[in-house]
């Protein structure tokens, strides 16, 4: 092999040609080889545009949300176990001092969410309902709260547990679920 | 008329109760109204109220709430805040003295803790707001007066706070249907001021004084009910009673007016009183056969 062929070396500097590729009748520039990619042609078709505004920018969860995924997964570990407690404190088949051990467990977990939420001026929401369930679960014993409380509880909870960084409106939602379970919401600043 | 104390034999004679506004704020004055409270609504299966009793809820409630919350945030400590109210706030503000925050003294370790729970209820209740009516009673609740500020009275500023606005309704702005309301019920309302001018003067009170005053003068012009200051707002309990109509049973805390309104209408006037000696009370035309009422 020369060194010099196709090296530049002492050949003359000449143009080459570009490689002929047959287009489709239907074909835009830059749709087909380089898709995404805005070439002249492309740009006064606006194929690029059209093209981008199918495929939106994704924004990793993470990035859009206001909790970091450590503080979430902290949360949902205090309110998984809390829900395992609940359905403990549900089951018909339990005996009392079963019942009344998982519902002060049920209680120490919302404890332990609510000294997680501290100083977190973003999770206004979710420190308020963590509190709005403490009051609900502060009773003497399982037997106080009656079966329809004890499901909007579990029903709370586990949407929580679903999503553990929710906003005033999801707040309001679960509020109202509570009262319409019978779950005397306020009672506390009666 | 009298008032008989109820037994827990009691049976209504229909499973549908109309609540007014003093029985949804029954549920924010603490532990010696709760049990009864409960009680009582337990003997229903159907608990209706009206969109109206919003607003009087927002105002008495909502605007409690904001208060508590703005000290709060002032003064940092719940314990401060009660020994305000208690000690600082001038009795013609009687009304803000609400609530006693007895659990959050059970459940807070520190004042700080207490503080920390104290407004995160508040915060909740206030931005829950009128929807808690809602969600004690069954939909869809009666909307004679289509209220528009009990839908509209909650406001969030660009801060992110929730602020009880009381009503500015003006008949030049007409966003409600308080008048036509009054037009469709010309014949109960009228009725209701002729029971009032035939009153005995022991039965009379300044309210139902002024219940038959506007009343006339919306007879003349209902139009003047949009104006909320001097036209709808001092209506209010006879604009929820008419509102009530079709229910068997109404429930209040307001005896005085209530067993006017309810004879009128023909329904059974259930009476929560304050002092818990008094149990339930329910009104009864005569021959009372439980335990009489001694004195509401």
């Amino acid at each position: 092999m020369n060194w010099d062929d196709g090296t530049g070396g002492n050949v003359p500097l000449s143009r080459q040609a570009s490689a002929q590729v047959p287009l489709g009748y239907e074909s835009v520039s830059g749709d087909r080889w380089a898709p995404g990619i805005e070439t002249v042609a492309s740009r006064s078709t606006g194929a690029t545009n059209n093209c981008s505004a199918t495929v939106s920018p994704r924004i990793p969860p993470s990035l859009s949300r206001r909790v970091p995924d450590r503080a979430l997964r902290k949360r949902r570990l205090c309110l998984k176990a809390c829900v395992d407690e609940l359905e403990a404190v549900r089951n018909a088949t339990a005996d009392a001092i079963q019942k009344a051990n998982s519902l002060a467990e049920a209680r120490s977990h919302l404890r332990a969410l609510w000294d997680l939420l501290e100083g977190t001026p973003d999770s206004e929401a979710v420190e308020e309902m963590v509190n709005v369930l403490q009051i609900a679960l502060c009773v003497e014993s399982p037997e106080a709260l009656a079966p329809r409380q004890l499901v909007a509880i579990h029903s709370v909870l586990a949407k929580m547990y679903d999503d553990p960084d929710f906003g005033d409106e999801a707040a309001n939602d679960l509020t109202q679920e509570l009262i319409e379970g019978g779950v005397d919401v306020f009672r506390e600043i009666g | 008329m009298s008032f008989v104390k109820l037994d827990d034999a009691h049976r209504p004679d229909s499973t549908e109760v109309f609540l007014d506004t003093s029985v949804h704020c029954c549920f924010h004055k603490g532990e010696t109204l709760r049990p009864r409270l409960n009680w009582l609504l337990g003997l229903f299966s159907w608990k209706g109220t009206s969109t109206y009793s919003k607003v009087e809820y927002g105002n008495v409630i909502l605007a409690a709430a904001q208060y508590y919350l703005r000290m709060l945030r002032e003064l940092k400590s719940v314990a401060r805040v009660l020994e305000h109210v208690g000690h600082v706030l001038a009795p013609q503000h009687r009304e803000k003295r609400t609530w006693a925050f007895s659990l959050i003294q059970t459940l807070g370790k520190t004042e700080e803790e207490r503080t920390r729970r104290a407004e995160a209820s508040l915060r909740r209740l206030l931005k829950l707001g009128t929807a808690a009516v809602d969600a004690r009673c069954d939909a869809p609740l009666a909307d004679g007066t289509r209220c528009h500020w009990g839908r509209t009275g909650l406001r969030r500023g660009r801060d992110g706070k929730y602020t009880w606005k009381t009503p500015n309704c003006k008949s030049s702005n007409k966003a409600c249907n308080v008048d036509g309301f009054f037009a469709d019920r010309r014949e109960t309302f009228e009725l209701i001021k002729n029971t009032i001018d035939g009153l005995d003067a022991s039965l009379l009170t300044d309210e139902l004084k002024q219940f038959s005053r506007v009343i006339g003068e919306a007879l003349e012009a209902p139009s003047m009910l949009l104006d909320y200051s001097c036209g709808c707002k001092l209506l209010a309990d006879v604009l929820i009673a008419v509102d009530s109509i079709g229910y068997h049973n109404f429930a209040t805390q307001n005896y005085r007016e209530s067993q006017v309104l309810t004879k009128v209408l023909g329904q059974r006037c259930y009476y929560l009183p304050n002092n818990p000696e008094n149990g339930v009370a329910i009104l009864e035309d005569d021959g009372p056969n439980g335990e009489e009422f001694p004195t509401p």
